[in-house]
């Protein structure tokens, strides 16, 4: 091998073995200042270019939160009223008392008699992503039209109830509707 | 005029200088163009990297007080993802719920006078009517409002007396609705 090369070198000129020897000594000094010198300074900057990127991503993504809640904060203004109806609906606690303050309400005003009413026990509460369920069963008499009127009013009022079943039995005049349902609160 | 090139240096053999010399001539001569090509990128550099600083340093500020504002909203940001939350959990409520009174205002404008209804028992869109009535074409009538409303899928009865003594037909049926 050396020899080869010994050999190879006796075959060059003067001028040629001058080139060679410049060629080598300076792409040996480039590629030593290119690993020593240029590569860390290239490495610091595409991490300040990369944390820059980083640092406009996050920018922008605040801005448009900003944005959205400033949106926000003009909807919930907006639609008070709405919200305030949604928070009755479905409020944060079980409030039994406006619960049958409502059933009892709504039975005077539809000239009904509430025979029974009942929360059911814990077996029944169901929960479900902070939804609380809560079975609600009572029982109604009253002419049909006045049946009726209750009902609708229980569907209008401002608490949110899932009827799951209604029974509407006729025993000689009495009419009594058995209701089971569900209301609901938030954690 | 012929032109005449002398130079009086004795002219430098590289080849023939050793190691030593021949490194010095090489570092003299092109070594030294190399480095200062390599300071100017490094300092080239060095400018990029300050001006990519300076911004980053400029964006952190603006950050730090987006962030500030976004603390600021952070009860509006709870506010509306419990109002979101609500409207959903209610949408699905009354999905799986239904209006009783629909049902009945259907068993109102359908049934016939003379039909009495006995019994009515609403269920996942299931209508159950236990009634009764002396005139049998009273029935065939009723289903014939049932079918022409357009708001049922099935009829099915479940069952049908005509009582001799009191001289009343009888009859339980289930009325499956359509989503009302």
């Amino acid at each position: 091998m050396i020899s080869k090369a010994t050999r190879v070198l006796s075959l060059l000129n003067k001028t040629e073995k001058k080139a060679y020897t410049i060629m080598t000594l300076s792409l040996f000094a480039i590629s030593l200042l290119s690993i020593f010198v240029l590569a860390p300074g290239i490495k610091v900057v595409a991490s300040f270019q990369k944390k820059l990127v980083e640092a406009k991503k996050a920018d922008s993504q605040l801005s448009v939160k900003i944005e959205n809640l400033v949106k926000a904060q003009q909807q919930l203004k907006k639609y008070e009223a709405e919200i305030k109806k949604l928070n009755s609906a479905i409020p944060n606690s079980l409030s039994q008392d406006i619960i049958l303050k409502r059933v009892a309400f709504i039975s005077a005003e539809s000239n009904t008699i509430v025979t029974e009413i009942k929360f059911e026990g814990d077996n029944s509460v169901k929960e479900e992503g902070g939804l609380i369920e809560i079975s609600l069963s009572f029982n109604v008499n009253g002419s049909q039209d006045n049946i009726f009127a209750f009902l609708k009013s229980l569907e209008e009022g401002d608490r949110l109830i899932k009827i799951r079943q209604v029974a509407i039995r006729k025993d000689e005049d009495i009419n009594t509707v058995m209701i089971e349902s569900s209301v609901f609160y938030t954690k | 005029m012929e032109e005449i090139d002398i130079n009086l240096l004795p002219k430098t053999e590289l080849e023939k200088l050793p190691v030593r010399k021949r490194l010095f001539f090489w570092i003299i001569k092109y070594g030294r163009v190399i480095v200062i090509i390599f300071q100017s990128i490094l300092i080239l550099l060095l400018f990029y990297k300050l001006s990519l600083h300076s911004q980053i340093n400029d964006l952190s500020d603006t950050i730090e007080q987006k962030v500030e504002i976004v603390k600021s909203l952070s009860d509006t940001e709870a506010q509306t993802r419990e109002v979101q939350k609500k409207i959903a959990q209610a949408k699905d409520i009354k999905k799986s719920s239904f209006i009783p009174s629909i049902y009945i205002t259907f068993l109102r404008q359908n049934v016939p006078n003379g039909i009495a209804i006995e019994e009515i028992i609403i269920e996942n869109g299931v209508l159950k009517i236990s009634a009764r009535s002396k005139y049998t074409t009273l029935f065939g009538e009723m289903l014939e409002n049932f079918a022409s409303s357009g708001k049922t899928i099935d009829i099915i009865l479940l069952g049908a007396k005509f009582g001799s003594e009191s001289e009343d037909f009888t009859f339980d049926i289930e009325i499956k609705m359509k989503n009302i």
